[in-house]
């Protein structure tokens, strides 16, 4: 059975004038379907560029991207965003929900984006139970008509992750999700996006810097100068190192 | 140096083309947008939230606004104009007026109509469509007035002193023409009637009999004459005034010089509203100008013609031209100065020597058509102006919004989407816009007159002056092809201007929208 994600050679740079800066040297890399994997590194280091590449958000300078056994880093902007709006979500450190939408229409906008007027109208109602069902999930029932200003940073990220698993995506990318949280704020969410995760049994991969949050993973990567340095295998809180 | 044919040949070219292009250009970005607002439908709501959640866009909502409702009670306006111009200016003509091209006789050789009028009136009588006909006898004359001093004004403004004599049959003409309410009384409120004429004006005696021998005492003349009444106040004729007309007759040759003279009395004045008719026309019998010309061989030199519907004039054209050819009536080639040779069609034959009210004013009709439509083009600047105003807001936008264009991308939106929404959003500008100035147009229209009332009230100066225009109040007259022609544009105009925005939102890279702060 072919791997959920798995990146061969990937190489990364960017260029500023005339200058390439590296940014990601060989990296390969394999997801699982359904494990959970925490990305960590020090800052610059290259992590968010990944999960933009894995994400299918950019291409990689060179190398290649699978998913379940397809190349698809290099394909079209089309073809990649079809295939990351009914594979991928994504859930951010900053939340990065529209400001004019009510909480209940910026979930509801992942399930819009790419629908023809017949869907549009045909799913409407169904789409719309979806939302409200989602946000229930996470706890916000009360707050569906509110817009991003008038939410706290847990209630934000609670709407982000019921949309980033609106169309129940095989893999959640994870930047920094309570990164911008307080401890509390940040457990309760970790809470539900670990629930959501073994509910959907998707593959979850989260870019961290909380070692405590990484070994709540199945398997912490270490990136280092662009490349993956280690990746230690927790089961059961023991770890064993595999380069 | 380029030939001033070939320069003007190159410009209507390029007019063309460029016109053409714009239109292309225009139907091209309505319909792709339409496509793209259907086949994206999902982030429809997106575009409207954008829009009409920043108060900026309601700058270009109004500009567009103004704009259509500007250009479409212009057009009200000159297409009101233009309509009551139609009735002013057809105030004399009938529907048809058959002017056959005259001939030499066959054994004097002198010019005369082809034809009595009793020949032409046979053929006419049966033919389908006509309901009425008259004949008129038109020539052209000097007039004097009885003061000699006023003779000196003939160097000076010789043109009014330049008529045309119009003989007539009185009981024909009255079948025809609106001979009747010509010789009635002004109506005080008479759109075209200024307050001057109102007052200088003199009905006839008897309207039963209007060119009867005028017993003005002490009268003198054996004619009667009424005269238009813009010419009465001209040269200061009053009624009773008797007049000196003086001529050439159809039979002065180069060698003889035959100019005779005629005096008449005033007998009553006439108002067509025609200002032209009203300022050169004296009305006499037909008799009595055949007297005057000593002309026996033709009793008309034209004939007017009342149809049953207007509507039909083309097609009564053509049978009259083809009966009246068939006897002889009409010449080969009308006044035609192609050569021989040179074909014309039927329609193109009988259109020269039977004319429609609307050929006799063709240049007039056009040049009032052609200024409501560069009118009409000036004003639409103001769309345009919107346009640009829209480009701005919109361009500003897709920076302030880059990191949606990022999250978007995120929950899989492709280019394509990305352009959608920001094509909703100019589209939701562009339609409300042109709907509120639809309303605020349709308004103004109906009201124009309040508006110009008020005006007068406020600054004491009034917009509309009904003694210039011969109009009693501002016309207005809405054509609804004009207005979805006028909404077809603005769409288009708002479409493109939003399509360049909205191409550079979808060309933005999604990572690098994401990190933008």
């Amino acid at each position: 059975m072919p791997a959920m994600l798995e990146t061969r050679d990937v190489y990364h740079s960017y260029t500023l004038g005339a200058l390439q800066v590296p940014v990601l040297k060989g990296v390969n890399l394999t997801l699982n379907e359904g494990e959970t994997v925490s990305l960590v590194g020090k800052s610059g280091v290259g992590k968010t560029t990944l999960l933009q590449i894995l994400g299918l958000l950019e291409p990689p300078t060179s190398g290649s991207v699978f998913l379940r056994g397809a190349d698809v880093g290099r394909g079209s902007r089309s073809a990649r965003s079809e295939i990351r709006r009914k594979n991928i979500g994504f859930v951010f450190q900053f939340y990065h929900l529209i400001r004019e939408l009510t909480a209940l229409e910026n979930v509801l906008l992942a399930g819009r984006i790419g629908e023809p007027l017949g869907d549009f109208l045909r799913k409407g109602a169904a789409e719309r139970d979806r939302a409200r069902e989602l946000l229930k999930r996470v706890g916000l029932e009360h707050r569906m008509k509110h817009r991003p200003g008038e939410l706290s940073g847990g209630e934000l990220q609670r709407v982000a992750i019921a949309r980033a698993i609106f169309s129940q995506p095989a893999l959640l990318l994870c930047d920094e999700p309570t990164g911008n949280l307080d401890a509390e704020t940040g457990a309760s969410i970790l809470e539900l996006l670990f629930g959501i995760q073994s509910e959907l049994r998707s593959t979850l991969l989260l870019v961290t810097h909380d070692p405590e949050l990484a070994r709540r993973c199945s398997r912490m990567v270490r990136l280092v100068d662009g490349r993956v340095a280690c990746a230690e295998e927790y089961r059961n809180g023991a770890a064993a190192a595999r380069v | 140096m380029l030939a001033d044919a070939t320069v003007t040949l190159i410009f209507t070219i390029l007019g063309y083309v460029l016109g053409g292009a714009f239109l292309g250009l225009t139907a091209g970005g309505v319909l792709y947008s339409l496509y793209l607002t259907v086949r994206m439908a999902g982030v429809f709501p997106l575009g409207l939230r954008y829009a009409s959640s920043r108060i900026i866009n309601l700058v270009a909502v109004v500009g567009v606004a103004i704009g259509v409702a500007a250009v479409i009670v212009v057009m009200s306006v000159m297409n009101g104009f233009i309509s009551e111009q139609r009735k002013l200016i057809r105030g004399s003509l009938a529907d048809l007026s058959i002017l056959p091209a005259p001939r030499n006789h066959d054994t004097d050789g002198r010019p005369s109509m082809p034809g009595s009028f009793d020949e032409y009136k046979k053929i006419l009588d049966g033919t389908p469509h006509v309901v009425a006909i008259a004949p008129r006898f038109v020539w052209v004359a000097l007039l004097f007035p009885p003061d000699t001093l006023n003779k000196f004004n003939l160097a000076r403004r010789g043109s009014d002193f330049i008529v045309q004599l119009i003989g007539i049959d009185p009981e024909a003409e009255k079948k025809v023409s609106n001979f009747n309410s010509w010789i009635g009384p002004i109506k005080e409120n008479e759109a075209g009637a200024s307050t001057e004429e109102r007052l200088i004006y003199q009905m006839v005696n008897d309207p039963a009999d209007p060119l009867a021998k005028f017993s003005h005492p002490g009268s003198i003349s054996k004619e009667s004459m009424i005269v238009g009444v813009v010419l009465a106040r001209n040269i200061k004729l009053k009624k009773g005034t008797r007049v000196e007309i003086v001529t050439f007759s159809p039979q002065s040759t180069r060698e003889k010089h035959d100019t005779p003279n005629m005096f008449c009395d005033i007998a009553g004045m006439l108002h067509t509203q025609e200002q032209e008719f009203d300022s050169h026309s004296v009305i006499v019998t037909i008799p009595a100008l055949q007297k005057l010309l000593s002309e026996e061989a033709s009793d008309f030199t034209e004939i007017i013609v009342k149809l049953d519907d207007y509507k039909n004039a083309d097609a009564a054209r053509i049978e009259i031209g083809r009966r009246l050819k068939a006897a002889g009536l009409l010449s080969a080639r009308g006044y035609s100065v192609l050569p021989t040779d040179v074909p014309l069609t039927e329609t193109d034959l009988y259109r020269r020597e039977i004319h429609t009210w609307e050929d006799q004013k063709a240049t007039f009709l056009r040049a009032v058509e052609n200024e409501r439509g560069i009118l009409g083009f000036i004003v639409f600047v103001v769309v345009v102006v919107a346009a640009f105003i829209q480009f701005a807001i919109l361009s500003m936008m897709v920076t302030e919004k880059t990191r949606d264009i990022g999250i978007l991308s995120t929950l899989g939106g492709s280019g394509g989407e990305i352009l959608a929404v920001f094509v909703d959003v100019g589209l939701a500008i562009t339609t409300s816009g042109a709907a509120l100035g639809l309303g605020l147009a349709l308004v103004v229209s109906a009201n124009l007159n309040k508006i110009d009332d008020f005006i007068e009230f406020a600054t004491g100066n009034r917009i509309f002056d009904p003694d210039v225009y011969f109009l009693k109040s501002i016309p207005s007259e809405i054509d609804w092809i004009q207005v979805l022609c006028i909404l077809g544009l603005t769409l288009g105009a708002g479409v493109l201007s939003s399509l360049f925005p909205a191409w550079r939102a979808s060309r933005l890279h999604p990572a690098r929208a994401l990190r933008y702060e």
